[in-house]
């Protein structure tokens, strides 16, 4: 078990093949995430994001994201971790986080982890791009 | 010795390149190449930066070495 799946992409994103990667005979759940870039954000209308990502080292941060997790959560099989980079339109897919486990006892809380470790610790930056500017989000 | 600096986001746009090619003494850390950075662009100061060295985030003591590959690792936030 655990093949994992850790990558960076310009492609969009679909989610059920990223599921169907993880399927394994003993496996009873899967819980996903799924970000998707909405409208607007502090009040101001978003045209569209610009996802920039270090793909060699965010992939191996990804991997050591679904270490941490599958460390603190033994019941889990598998880990996908798939994050899309370049221009992003409103409603498309940013990024996908996929556990699976026999039961879904902790998925849930350690879905929650691995967003946030993303978010946290993988060289991504995105810029947003207002209808009045556009900043990189993680410095306003 | 020849380091490669590659620069992401508000850093790369600050630098005007992604990448890099910085000359440093033999025994050089990541501070120090981070000094020559500052000095050259001195608007990188403000940006709270971290730095990976051959794609791993490193303290500011790790020592450098020819054809090491350090990042401008502005704060991050994907999702």
């Amino acid at each position: 078990m655990g093949k994992g799946r850790y990558e960076i992409t310009p492609d969009p994103l679909a989610v059920d093949p990223i599921v169907a990667q993880l399927a394994d005979p003993a496996m009873g759940a899967v819980v996903t995430f799924v970000g998707v870039v909405r409208c607007e954000t502090g009040g101001r209308e978003v045209r569209y994001l610009e996802y920039e990502a270090y793909p060699e080292m965010a992939e191996q941060v990804l991997k050591q994201i679904a270490d941490e997790v599958r460390g603190r959560w033994p019941e889990i099989r598998d880990v996908a971790i798939v994050h899309r980079v370049g221009r992003l339109e409103i409603g498309e897919t940013a990024v996908v986080i996929a556990l699976s486990a026999a039961h879904r006892g902790q998925l849930f809380d350690a879905l929650h982890t691995a967003i946030d470790r993303v978010k946290e610790i993988a060289p991504i930056w995105k810029k947003e791009v207002w209808t009045d500017g556009e900043a990189w989000r993680s410095e306003q | 010795m020849r380091i490669t600096v590659k620069c992401f986001a508000s850093s790369r746009e600050i630098v005007g390149q992604h990448e890099l090619v910085i000359d440093v003494r033999v025994g050089a850390t990541v501070a120090d190449l981070r000094d020559v950075l500052f000095e050259t662009y001195p608007r990188l100061i403000d940006l709270r930066l971290r730095f990976a060295v051959n794609a791993v985030y490193a303290a500011q003591e790790v020592e450098l070495h020819a054809g090491d590959e350090v990042a401008c690792i502005p704060p991050v936030g994907g999702g």
